[in-house]
C-alpha cells in the first residue's frame, strides 16, 4: 500500500483552539438585532386531554406571543423521516392537541428575554383531564393497539432444530432508556434575511431533513428555506431528527423576526429523543465443542409517544445480529410499542448497544455451561473476510474480527488474567475480567438511497475548498476531510476548507451525518473529488507549460517536473492563476458518489472489573477496545471516538437511565439524577486499531464513531458476572441491583 | 426586587430588617440557584453574604475553633487548623459536590439548606457544634446546630435569623467520614456518615457516630457506637459490626425500600471510616 502523507496522521483541529479557550460562538451565544427568545412549554402528564389557558403569560411584559396547537398549521409530520421519501408514520403536530407524555410540546412562549419568557413559561395555564396512561414495555404489551411495528428476520430453520441434542441457553435481559447528554442542549435560531428566505441555524445531523420538515409545515418551498449548520456542542444522535426546528420557524416565520428557540438540561432529557430501551430474550443453541448451530431473540422496543423511529429501531437492532456470528438457523423477532414516555430516536449505535447487550452475554453464559474460553466460543463463531449476509443485505467486506479478538487477547493478557484475577479478592471486593464483541455498519447502503455530492474547487491564492453536506458534531469530521483532501491533492491540510452543511451552498447529500457514512461514503466522495481535481491541474500543467501529464509529481501544494534544466516547480495557486487568464476556466471538480458496499465494522473489548461487595459499586480498573476500522484517519480523533463512546457504554453498564415512575413522571430530569461515568470513574482506554487498508472507504477506512459506543456494556457485565457469579443482563447494574442479588445470595446459601 | 450587599455586620442587620419572605441569604449560591429556578421564581429580592469578612474566616482561640459561616468547602478542605482537630469535617468538604461547587459552597448554606445529604452536618453533630445565629435587629444568641435543623430541606431559623459563625471546641479527638454516592466523586450522598471518637491505646473510646441520609437530617447512631466502643479500627470484627450497622439502619427507616442497600452501603461506608482512623492508630503508634 502507498505511503499516506496526510491520512492517519495527528493532525490538530483547527477548531480546538477557540474550543478550549471558551471563545467559540455556539447558536446560544448568538445575538441578532431584533431576536426573541422562545421556550416550549412542555406536559406534566404522560396522558391527557388538554386546555390551555394562555392570559396570563400573554400579560408578562416582553411577551410577544404564546402558541398552542389552535395556532400551528394543522399538519402532521415525522421527526425521523430525513428526506420526503422515507414514509414513516406522520403523528406529531409543531405543537400537540394532547398530552402523550411528560414532555410533550404544549406550547411556545415568544418574548423580548429569557427572564419574560422562563415567568410567561411558568404562568401558562394547563389544565389535564387525565387518562391512564402506558408506561413501559410490559404494560404496553398488554395490548396490540399500542404496536407500532413488528418484523420477522430469520435465515435457515430453527424452529426445527433437534433442540434436546443441543445445549441451549435462554438469556432474558434489557436495555434501558438513556439520555445522549450532549453539553449544548437543544437550540435553534431562525431569521429572515434580506431577500426573505428563512434562515434555520440548527446544530443538527441532517439540513435537508430540517428543510424537509419545515418545507413540508409550513407549506414553503424548498428554494426559499436555508439551514445551516450551526457549530455544534454534541449530538450522539440527539440532534439527529429535528426537535426544535419546526416550532423556532414557525415563530420567526410568524412573527417576522428572529427568534431562538432554547432547551435546558430538564427539557433535554424529557422532550426530544432518547435510546429506545429493549426488553429480550436470547436462546441460543451449540454443539458440545461450542459451534453455534441457532439462535432465537425476541426484543420488544419501546418507541415512546410517537412513531419516530418505531420501525428503524426494530430493523437496525435485527441486522447487526446476523453479521457478527456465523449463525446458520436465526430468527429475530422484534417490535416496537407505543408508550406514554419520551419518543424514541437515532442514538450513537442505534441498535447495536441493545443487540449486543444481553447476546454478548448469553455467549459468555453459553462459555461457562461448555467450560469454555469465552474467546475461545467467540473464535469458533465469528464471520470471516468475505462472508455473505445470511438474510441478503451488504457483504460483510473485510471483516476482521478474529484480528480483534486476537489481538485483545494479547494486549489485554487475556489468559493469565482470566485465570489469576479472583486471586486478587478481598474480604470486601471481588475482581473479575470479561470481554464482549460488536459489530454494526457503514451507512445506509442496502436499505436507503445512500450517495452524496462534492464540490471541489482550487483558488489562484493556492487553498482549496470542498463543498459537501457534513455536519461536525464536534468528533472532528471536517479535519478528518481535510486529510482526506489534502491526501488526494497533495497539499498542507490547513490550506483546504470544508465548509460544513448549508442547504443553499452545499451540493446535495441524500442522508447527513448519520448511519456510519461520513468517513466510509462522504469521505471516499472527498477523495474521489480531490483525485478529479488533481487531475484537471495536472492536465492544466500539460496546457500551461507543454509538459507530459504522466512525468508530472504532485508534492506539497506544487506540481513538479523534470525538465531539461533541472526540476521546474510551479505552485497550485500560480498554476490556479495562470489557468484562468490564458483559459478562461477555474479549476473545479464535481463528483456524485454513491458506495458499491455496505461492510461491516468490528470490534472486541476486554475489562476487568473491582466490585465492591458492601456498597455494590463497580469500578472498572482497565478496558483494552481493539477496532477493525480499515484504516484510521487521525489516531487523535480515533482515539477519542473509542474514548467517548467507552464513556457512553460504561454508563450505559452501570449509571445511567432516564427512571419514570408509574405515572409516566421523569425521576431524572437533570445531571443530579441522572448520573453518567464521569472522569474520576473513568478509566484509561487502551485503543488498538486493526488497520487493514481494505475498504471501498477513503484509503480503505471504514467507520468508527459509532461502534465504539456497544461493546465495553457487555465487557463490563460479563466481568461483573465472572467476579461474583452472577447472570447480570438487566442493564444498568447498578449497586443496588448488585446489592440485592449478593443479599440474596447469601440468603439463599444459609438456608 | 432588591440586591442587598452588606459589608459589615450593622449593614447586615439592616438588611436582614428588609428581608421578608421573598427575600434570600445567599452565600455561594449553589443550592439557592437551584431552588430559584426549580420553584420558578422570577421575583425576589437577595442579601449577598460573600462581602462580610468576618462570615469568611476561620479562627483557632485556647478551646476553640470558629468557622464563619461563609467559609467555602475549598476553605475548609485545606485549613490546616480543620485538618488537625476537626479532620472528619476537612474529608467531608473535600468530598462535596465537584471543585467549582467547593469553590462556591459554603458551610453555612451546607447546613441551612438542611438537605438530608447534608455532608458537613453529621460531623458537625458528632463534635456537637454550636451556631451564631444573627438577627436583624444585630443581636447575636447561641445554639445546638442539632437545634437549628429540622431536616427535608427545612431549617429553625426565625424569619430574620441567619447563621454567622459555627463554635467547636478543642480537643483530643479523632475522626473520619465517608459517603456513598451514585459515583466516586461528584455525586450527592446515598448515605454518609462521620464516627468521632477519642483513640486510646489503639481502641476506641467514647465514640460518636452520625448517620446521614437515613432520616430527615443526619442522626446519632447508637446501635453502631457500641459496636465501636472499646474496638480497634484495624481489628473490628467485621460480623459484629454488620450486625450494629443493619440494626441501626433498620431501626432508621424501617419503612423505605432504601433500606436494603442501605445496610449494605452503611457497611462499607463505616469501613471507609475506620480506615480514616486506621491511619490515625497508625500514627499514634508511630
Amino acid at each position: 500500500m502507498k505511503e499516506l502523507n496526510y491520512v492517519g496522521k495527528r493532525l490538530i483541529r483547527e477548531d480546538v483552539y477557540d474550543k478550549a479557550r471558551g471563545k467559540t460562538q455556539y447558536t446560544c451565544d448568538r445575538k441578532l438585532e431584533g431576536m426573541l427568545y422562545a421556550k416550549l412549554v412542555l406536559s406534566e402528564k404522560a396522558l391527557a386531554e388538554i386546555s390551555v389557558s394562555t392570559e396570563k403569560a400573554e400579560q408578562v411584559p416582553g411577551i410577544h406571543a404564546v402558541y398552542t396547537h389552535k395556532d400551528v398549521p394543522k399538519k402532521k409530520y415525522n421527526p425521523h423521516n430525513w428526506t420526503a421519501g422515507i414514509g414513516a408514520l406522520e403523528d406529531m403536530y409543531i405543537l400537540s392537541e394532547k398530552a402523550r407524555y411528560v414532555g410533550d410540546h404544549l406550547a411556545l412562549v415568544v418574548g423580548e428575554t429569557k427572564e419574560a419568557v422562563e415567568e410567561a413559561a411558568s404562568l401558562v395555564e394547563i389544565t389535564y383531564r387525565e387518562e391512564e396512561p402506558v408506561i413501559g414495555i410490559e404494560a404496553a404489551r398488554k395490548s396490540r393497539e399500542n404496536l407500532a411495528f413488528e418484523k420477522e428476520s430469520k435465515c435457515g430453520d430453527f424452529d426445527s432444530l433437534p433442540l434436546d441434542q443441543l445445549i441451549v441457553e435462554e438469556t432474558a435481559g434489557s436495555t434501558q432508556a438513556i439520555h445522549h447528554a450532549p453539553i449544548e442542549p437543544h437550540i435553534s435560531l431562525s431569521a429572515i434575511d434580506e431577500t426573505g428566505n428563512l434562515v434555520i441555524w440548527t446544530p443538527c445531523q441532517t439540513v435537508f431533513m430540517i428543510r424537509n420538515h419545515v418545507c413540508s409545515l409550513l407549506d414553503l418551498p424548498y428554494t426559499k428555506v436555508r439551514v445551516i449548520k450551526a457549530v455544534m456542542g454534541g449530538s450522539f444522535g440527539g440532534k439527529g431528527l429535528t426537535v426544535v426546528e419546526s416550532a423556532c420557524a414557525f415563530a420567526a416565520w410568524t412573527l417576522k423576526r428572529p427568534v431562538m428557540l432554547y432547551m435546558d438540561r430538564p427539557a433535554d432529557i424529557m422532550a426530544t429523543r432518547r435510546r429506545n430501551p429493549g426488553d429480550m430474550t436470547v436462546k441460543t443453541a451449540v454443539t458440545k465443542d461450542g459451534k453455534i448451530v441457532g439462535r432465537y431473540i425476541d426484543c420488544d422496543f419501546d418507541g415512546g409517544a410517537y412513531y419516530t423511529n418505531a420501525s428503524a429501531i426494530a430493523m437496525a437492532f435485527s441486522k447487526k445480529l446476523f453479521r457478527l456470528y456465523r449463525v446458520e438457523n436465526q430468527t429475530v423477532r422484534a417490535r416496537t410499542y407505543y408508550t406514554n414516555t419520551t419518543p424514541g430516536g437515532s442514538c450513537r449505535g442505534y441498535g447495536s448497544p441493545q443487540a449486543h447487550a444481553v447476546t454478548e452475554v448469553n455467549l459468555d453464559q453459553i462459555a461457562d455451561r461448555l467450560g469454555m474460553d469465552p474467546c475461545q466460543l467467540r473464535l469458533k463463531n465469528v464471520v470471516q473476510p468475505g462472508d455473505d449476509d445470511p438474510t441478503g443485505g451488504t457483504n460483510l467486506g473485510d471483516a476482521r474480527i478474529r484480528e480483534c479478538i486476537l489481538k485483545g487477547m494479547e494486549e489485554f493478557g487475556w489468559e493469565e488474567r482470566r485465570a489469576h484475577v479472583r486471586e486478587k479478592n478481598t474480604r470486601r471486593y471481588a475482581y473479575g475480567v470479561g470481554m464482549a464483541c460488536a459489530t454494526h455498519g457503514n451507512g445506509y447502503k442496502g436499505g436507503y438511497p445512500d450517495f452524496t455530492n462534492v464540490h471541489a474547487q482550487l483558488h489562484p491564492d493556492g487553498t482549496a475548498e470542498f463543498r459537501i453536506a457534513v455536519h461536525d458534531q464536534g468528533c472532528g469530521t471536517v479535519m478528518t476531510m481535510q486529510q482526506i483532501g489534502a491526501e488526494a491533492l497533495h497539499m498542507d491540510v490547513y490550506r483546504i476548507r470544508v465548509y460544513e452543511a448549508d442547504t443553499f451552498q452545499s451540493p446535495y447529500d441524500s442522508a447527513g451525518t448519520q448511519a456510519s457514512r461520513v468517513t466510509f461514503v462522504c469521505g471516499r466522495a472527498v477523495q474521489e473529488a480531490g483525485e478529479a481535481l488533481l487531475e484537471k491541474i495536472k492536465k492544466a500543467c500539460v496546457s500551461l507549460y507543454g509538459w507530459e501529464k504522466d512525468r508530472i509529481r504532485a508534492e506539497d501544494g506544487t506540481m513538479r517536473y523534470p525538465g531539461a534544466d533541472g526540476e521546474e516547480v510551479h505552485t497550485y495557486g500560480e498554476i490556479s492563476k495562470q489557468y484562468e487568464k490564458k483559459f478562461s476556466r477555474y479549476l473545479h471538480a464535481e463528483v456524485e458518489y454513491e458506495p458499491d458496499s455496505n461492510p461491516g465494522v468490528y470490534c472486541a473489548a476486554f475489562a476487568e472489573v473491582k466490585v465492591d461487595l458492601y456498597t455494590g459499586q463497580t469500578q472498572v480498573l482497565d478496558l483494552v477496545c481493539v477496532h477493525d476500522v480499515g484504516q484510521c484517519m487521525n489516531y487523535t480523533l480515533s482515539e477519542g471516538q473509542v474514548e467517548g463512546g467507552a464513556q457512553m457504554s460504561l454508563g450505559q453498564a452501570l449509571f445511567e437511565e432516564i427512571a419514570y415512575n408509574g405515572k409516566g413522571d421523569v425521576r431524572s430530569r437533570n445531571f443530579s439524577k441522572y448520573h453518567m461515568i464521569n472522569a474520576p470513574d473513568m478509566p484509561k482506554v487502551r485503543s488498538v486499531f486493526i488497520e487493514n487498508h481494505h475498504s471501498d472507504g477513503p484509503y480503505g477506512a471504514k467507520s468508527l464513531g459509532e461502534v465504539v459506543a456497544v461493546a465495553p456494556a457487555p465487557a463490563v457485565a460479563n466481568a461483573i458476572n465472572f467476579a461474583i457469579g452472577s447472570r447480570f443482563a438487566h442493564y444498568p447494574i447498578t449497586p443496588e441491583k448488585v446489592v440485592a442479588w449478593l443479599e440474596n445470595k447469601e440468603h439463599t446459601r444459609g438456608r | 426586587m432588591n440586591f442587598f450587599m452588606p459589608r459589615n455586620l450593622e449593614e447586615l442587620a439592616d438588611a436582614l430588617k428588609e428581608k421578608d419572605e421573598n427575600t434570600y441569604l445567599c452565600a455561594g449560591g449553589t443550592d439557592l440557584v437551584i431552588h430559584l429556578r426549580a420553584r420558578k421564581k422570577f421575583h425576589y429580592s437577595l442579601i449577598d453574604l460573600t462581602h462580610l469578612e468576618e462570615l469568611k474566616k476561620i479562627e483557632e482561640t485556647q478551646n476553640e475553633i470558629l468557622i464563619g459561616a461563609a467559609v467555602t468547602m475549598t476553605q475548609l478542605e485545606k485549613s490546616p487548623v480543620i485538618r488537625k482537630y476537626i479532620p472528619a469535617l476537612a474529608k467531608a468538604a473535600s468530598m462535596v459536590g465537584s471543585t467549582q461547587i467547593r469553590n462556591r459552597a459554603t458551610v453555612g448554606g451546607n447546613v441551612a439548606n438542611a438537605s438530608q445529604s447534608s455532608d458537613t452536618t453529621p460531623v458537625l453533630l458528632a463534635y456537637g457544634a454550636e451556631a451564631v445565629v444573627y438577627n436583624e435587629k444585630g443581636s447575636k444568641r447561641i445554639a445546638p446546630v442539632d437545634d437549628l435543623i429540622e431536616g427535608l430541606e427545612k431549617n429553625l431559623l426565625k424569619d430574620r435569623e441567619m447563621l454567622l459563625q459555627f463554635v467547636v471546641k478543642k480537643g483530643t479527638a479523632r475522626s473520619g467520614f465517608a459517603k456513598v454516592g451514585s459515583r466516586k466523586a461528584v455525586t450527592i450522598s446515598k448515605i454518609n456518615g462521620c464516627v468521632k471518637t477519642e483513640l486510646i491505646d489503639g481502641k476506641m473510646q467514647q465514640a460518636t457516630v452520625y448517620l446521614g441520609a437515613v432520616g430527615a437530617k443526619a442522626s446519632r447512631a447508637p446501635l453502631i457506637e457500641e459496636a465501636l466502643e472499646g474496638e480497634s479500627p484495624a481489628d473490628i470484627c467485621m460480623e459484629k459490626l454488620k450486625e450494629a450497622v443493619y440494626g441501626q439502619i433498620e431501626a432508621n427507616i424501617p419503612t423505605r425500600a432504601s433500606k436494603h442497600y442501605k445496610k449494605s452501603a452503611a457497611l462499607g461506608l463505616m469501613d471507609d471510616i475506620l480506615e480514616d482512623l486506621r491511619a490515625d492508630a497508625g500514627e499514634v503508634e508511630r
